[in-house]
């Protein structure tokens, strides 16, 4: 049952963040309210004032380009960023994120911010903005500030406080001749409208054929996503040749998918889900994979959850 | 309207069945339903929706314990917190016991709930209600109730409540009930049989999963009378158990149904309704309970936990020589339907397959779970999931195929069924395997998955099949009968007055159709209220599948006989013999005068001025027969060998029906009902934690519903060849329709995988598991 509380709607930046630091008693921002909502009701969370962020234009406008940054506002929608183009282009993990994730219904409210400060073990953008190596914007009335996400993930209690709102995320983009392929993939207990049990988000950075860079982050298995350093390093300078490209592919899934086996087992050693997810997490190996190498047609015989 | 004059032609009465078959003008038509547009339009009123004046709601405090005596109710605080009207308990509240699911006065029952016990017996057992002026602040009493616990062992393993010093929750203990029945001679056929195949096999607790939680309101008046608005299925048996708990006459409680937000089975029996009546009457206002979804899932009822040992003994031919099947059956912490379903699960297996010597053994246990009910089927999806899901392995083992290992022991039309069960009737399950393998192309794509096989792609194909039985009423087992009023107004309207209950299946539609057919009227000038026990007579309510082939029967006798008075009294007025009376699209004549045509109402008028009398027929139908209704289904499923995933193609749904009265509506029963046999076999499942009783799936962010974007294509083929006595041959399908889905499922993934999964819901845990071992 929803408790009472007020509501303070606030038509711009300065007003919120003056609102949440003036208003009395427990104060909450509240978005698209997929999150919110559910735990006012159930009781799990208590306010006496709800600060609507969703007439805030700051925090709605559509994503831009800017300084080698691709900027999200906080309120971008979860439908917005799997169809944006922009996000599409330069932040394929995201998009894909966001189309996997929750139902048509949800993705229309569920907004970035609102995942990232829910920071949920399961979020599906948060895989993706590890491995973007994102920054997030965060205001309160004692300014603002620039975190990675790993950093305010880490110890998320202390990064963003009460009456602390996330304003922007800046994702960096690729340099200048250098093409970037990612893609995000997510295993739940269904095909759609299913919180993740184990996600996935891979970024591969290629210049003129050899792997600048690899990111990849999974998450449901721990706190907050966790990078795959190791692994990243392994692949990092190593050839991906037209001729060969197939045959790396495989090797680089072979062992994704042992590593990932062995990440899960560090991870939740002796967890109830432990038998499950090591071995399943295999798939999202060759799921991202697949996807990371489409030409390569590894994706046969069904792909999976991957990213559509 | 033109008469065809020249035609005249001597019919034979089969002759005349077959013309009748092809000018049938409403039956066989897909009429929508008649709610419909009210429903999608937001117009109808749900319970949930309904206000009365003064009317207070009543919030209820569930257990947190397994199992726990209330030491101490400290309600003082809830006491004094304003808009509080009362606070009620074990300490406050009648003592009677009585059973959720007896539906008929004198029903012999355990009786073993009350409206709060001083012992709790499972996680979302009733400890206390708080009743307040609104939802809120009863939410916030509810937290100021102090109680004080002493907890006591419990019980979650149905097996485990066999053993000898098992924790008694009940008096007495489990099995609180055992029965065996068979026929022939297992034990002997066992010895020398050359093939015997075991199996132990697990259905789940499940949730019904109605859109509309359980929700009701009970209304006092001047005199004494409560009147409880309810979706309920068997409108008397809620009048039972009020009226027994509330000590009030059967006339002084007073039972509506109201628009039902979905069921299947969830509210069959009396769960919240005697709560709401004495909340009201002791407080004098109107009391509304309405549920949400977690306490919908936790403290209504659930599907039984079933586990299955079942033995199949065979002959090289792959005939099946005997079979023994044990149950265990948990019904939870309260006995509610526990023996009946119990039983309704055993007869299934004499009615399905040609076995000679067979015997059943059931033992119902109580556990501190919570409670099971009437689900969708009735221990039929438990009892079918079971032995098809052996018959498979059977079939392996023989190295038959399932389908003509099936087709050399199904039942033919008019079998016996040798436990002495009534007559199967025009029983097609033969047709049913036969068209829909060659529909489904079953060899062949049987074929491709075994090929694509030996790839040892990540994907794999498996395609398997399962059939079902289900009954059609209560004859042979429980009385069974309807009665019903039917009546033509002054306008040529009518009105069909009778205990149905709508629970979103077509019923009161249905009963339009067979009615309009018989006096052919247009179906929309029908109304077919649904039960008030005030007014409806009485009826055995919307359950073991009986409503279309019963009470489907007791509407087209009404409607002969209302045809019948109606022609003997226009015959008055025209002047001719009742035969030589002709209605036709709500026009009347006397074939010597087709000129003189009136309509129906303009008749009816007549014969209420010249005869003093009403067009009005009162008919009980008495059930007669009790054929089976026969379905099966075909799956391709395809297995994610890395996820564990399963994700189901295509199917195919053969029912054999008899006739469908609205073919629509069928097909809609079928596909419900393979979403919720799909969810049984690979997703649903309370997940009643070991330790603690609690139920994990306890919303739907954990309990995996079947959802639109899992769900296959489902074809369906319908079998309609009459034969029993259901009104122009209609069978049911409510029921059935579920019945053979979770077994195919199964089948198909262990053909996909060479496994022998038999613990439902087959988990990608499980599928992993079974893949390594
Ligand atoms: C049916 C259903 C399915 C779902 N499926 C998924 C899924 O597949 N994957 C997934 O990741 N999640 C899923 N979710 C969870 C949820 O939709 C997401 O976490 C969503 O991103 C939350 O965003 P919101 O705008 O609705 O947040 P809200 O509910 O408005 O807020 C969530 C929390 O964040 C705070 N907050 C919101 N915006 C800000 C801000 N700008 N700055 C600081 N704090 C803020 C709020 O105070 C609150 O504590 C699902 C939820 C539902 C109900």
């Amino acid at each position: 049952m929803m408790p009472e509380f007020q509501i303070a709607c606030p038509q711009n930046l300065a007003d919120a963040i003056t609102e949440a630091s003036r208003l009395q008693g427990e104060v909450l921002f509240v978005n698209g309210g997929t999150d919110l909502i559910l735990e006012l009701r159930s009781g799990q969370k208590k306010a006496d004032w709800l600060i609507d962020l969703s007439q805030v234009p700051e925090l709605q406008s559509l994503p831009t380009l800017e300084n080698g940054m691709l900027k999200l506002r906080s309120g971008v929608t979860f439908t917005r960023l799997s169809t944006d183009p922009l996000v599409r282009k330069h932040a394929r993990c995201l998009a894909h994120a966001g189309e996997q994730m929750g139902s048509a219904q949800i993705r229309n409210r569920a907004t970035l911010g609102g995942n990232i400060a829910s920071a949920s073990p399961a979020g599906d953008s948060l895989p993706a903005l590890a491995a973007l190596e994102a920054e997030v914007t965060i205001e309160g009335s004692e300014g603002a500030r620039t975190l990675t996400v790993a950093e305010m993930l880490a110890a998320k209690e202390k990064t963003l406080k009460a009456r602390e709102l996330v304003t922007e995320i800046l994702i960096p983009l690729a340099e200048q001749g250098i093409e970037r392929r990612s893609t995000f993939t997510k295993i739940g207990s269904r095909t759609q409208v299913s919180i993740a049990r184990l996600n996935l988000a891979a970024v591969m950075e290629l210049e003129h054929g050899v792997i600048r860079k690899m990111r990849l982050a999974v998450g449901a298995i721990g706190k907050a996503p966790l990078r795959l350093y190791e692994f990243e390093k392994e692949w990092e300078g190593k050839a991906v040749k037209a001729e060969s490209a197939g045959k790396i592919a495989g090797e680089i899934a072979g062992t994704l998918a042992e590593f990932l086996t062995k990440t899960v087992d560090q991870a939740i050693p002796g967890r109830h889900s432990q038998a499950y997810k090591r071995q399943a997490v295999q798939a999202l190996a060759f799921d991202v994979v697949a996807e990371l190498f489409p030409e390569q047609g590894l994706g046969q015989g069904g792909g999976g959850n991957g990213g559509r | 309207m033109a008469e065809d004059k020249g035609v005249k032609q001597l019919a034979t009465p089969e002759r005349q069945a077959a013309a009748a078959e092809q000018t049938l003008k409403y039956v066989g038509r897909n009429l929508p339903l008649h709610d419909a547009v009210a429903k999608a339009t937001g117009k109808i009123q749900y319970t949930g929706d309904m206000n009365f004046p003064g009317m207070l709601q009543a919030k209820i405090l569930f257990s947190p314990l397994a199992h726990a005596r209330i030491k101490k109710i400290d309600a003082s605080a809830a006491l004094a917190l304003p808009g509080v009207a009362a606070v009620f308990s074990h300490e406050n509240t009648p003592q009677t016991l009585y059973n959720s699911q007896v539906w008929f006065a004198g029903q012999e029952a355990r009786a073993d709930e009350r409206l709060f016990h001083d012992t709790v017996r499972f996680v979302g057992d009733r400890v206390a209600a708080v009743v307040a002026t609104d939802k809120k602040i009863a939410a916030k009493a509810l937290g100021l109730i102090k109680v004080e616990y002493e907890e006591l062992p419990a019980l979650f393993d149905p097996e485990e409540a066999l053993t000898e010093n098992a924790v008694e929750i009940h008096p007495g203990g489990s099995p609180f009930f055992e029965k065996e029945f068979g026929c022939g001679n297992p034990s002997e056929t066992f010895k020398q049989a050359e093939l015997i195949v075991e199996d132990r096999v697990e259905t789940p607790k499940i949730h019904h999963a109605a859109m509309e939680t359980h929700v009701c309101i009970a209304v006092p008046d001047h005199s004494g009378k409560i009147t409880v608005y309810t979706p309920c299925q068997i409108l008397y048996s809620v009048r039972l158990v009020v009226a027994e708990v509330l000590g009030l006459p059967y006339n002084k409680v007073r039972i509506l149904k109201t628009p039902m937000g979905g069921s299947f089975g969830g509210k069959q029996e009396v769960t919240i309704e005697p709560l709401a009546a004495f909340f009201a009457q002791a407080t004098g206002k109107p009391v509304k309970i309405e549920y949400n979804r977690q306490e919908s899932i936790i403290s209504t009822r659930t599907r039984t936990r079933t586990i299955g040992y079942v033995r199949t003994a065979v002959d090289q031919n792959g005939k099946i020589l005997a079979r023994e099947v044990k149950t265990i059956v948990d019904t939870g912490a309260y006995t509610s339907n526990g023996a009946i379903v119990s039983m309704a699960m055993g007869k299934k297996l004499f009615r399905l397959y040609r076995i000679e010597n067979q015997v059943y053994r059931v033992q119902a246990v109580h556990t501190n779970t919570p409670v099971a009910g009437a689900a969708r089927g009735y221990g039929s999806p438990q009892i079918h999931a079971i032995t098809e899901i052996n018959l498979d392995h059977v079939a392996n083992r023989l190295g038959l195929d399932p389908v003509e290992f099936r087709l050399r022991n199904l039942v033919h039309p008019y079998d016996e069924d040798l436990s002495g069960g009534p007559s199967l009737g025009n029983a097609r399950i033969i047709d049913c395997v036969e068209e829909g393998a060659k529909l489904f192309r079953w060899h062949e794509r049987r074929t491709q998955a075994e090929a694509g096989r030996s790839t040892n792609g990540r994907f794999r194909r498996g395609v398997g099949m399962a059939c079902a039985t289900h009954s059609n009423g209560y004859f042979g087992a429980f009385q069974d009968f309807t009665t019903m009023t039917l009546r033509m107004l002054e306008d040529g309207s009518m009105i069909l007055n009778s205990g149905i209950h709508e629970l979103g299946c077509g019923t009161v539609t249905t009963m339009k159709q067979i009615i309009a057919e018989v006096l052919d009227i247009n179906p929309d000038r029908i109304e077919a209220p649904e039960g008030d026990t005030e007014t409806s007579p009485y009826d055995v309510g919307s359950q073991a599948s009986r409503v279309t082939h019963i009470c489907g029967a007791g509407a087209l006798k009404a409607a002969r006989k209302v045809k019948e008075i109606f022609r003997r009294e226009a015959s008055k007025i025209l002047g001719c013999e009742p035969e030589d009376v002709v209605m036709r699209s709500e026009i009347v004549w006397s074939k010597h005068k087709p000129e003189e045509k009136m309509t129906y109402g303009e008749m009816v008028r007549l014969i209420q001025q010249k005869n003093r009398t009403e067009i009005i027929a009162t008919e009980t139908y008495q059930a007669a027969d009790n054929p089976g209704s026969y379905g099966a289904n075909f799956v391709e499923v395809e297995v994610d060998t890395l996820t564990g995933l399963v994700r189901v193609i295509d199917l195919l749904a053969v029912h054999d029906v008899g006739k469908a009265i609205n073919p629509g509506f069928v097909k809609g029963q079928i596909y419900g009902g393979v979403q919720m046999g799909i969810g049984l076999a690979l997703s649903e499942d309370l997940q009643i934690d070991p330790k603690s009783g609690k139920a994990k799936g306890d919303s739907f962010a954990r309990y995996h519903l079947i959802n639109a974007p899992d769900m296959p294509s489902v074809e369906v083929l319908l079998i309609e060849k009459g034969g029993d006595l259901g009104p122009f041959g209609a069978k049911s399908i409510g029921e059935i329709a579920t019945c053979p889905t979770a077994p195919a499922v199964v089948n198909a993934v262990n053909h996909a995988l060479g496994t022998n999964l038999t613990t439902l819901p087959l988990t990608p845990e499980r599928i992993l598991a079974a893949l390594n071992e």
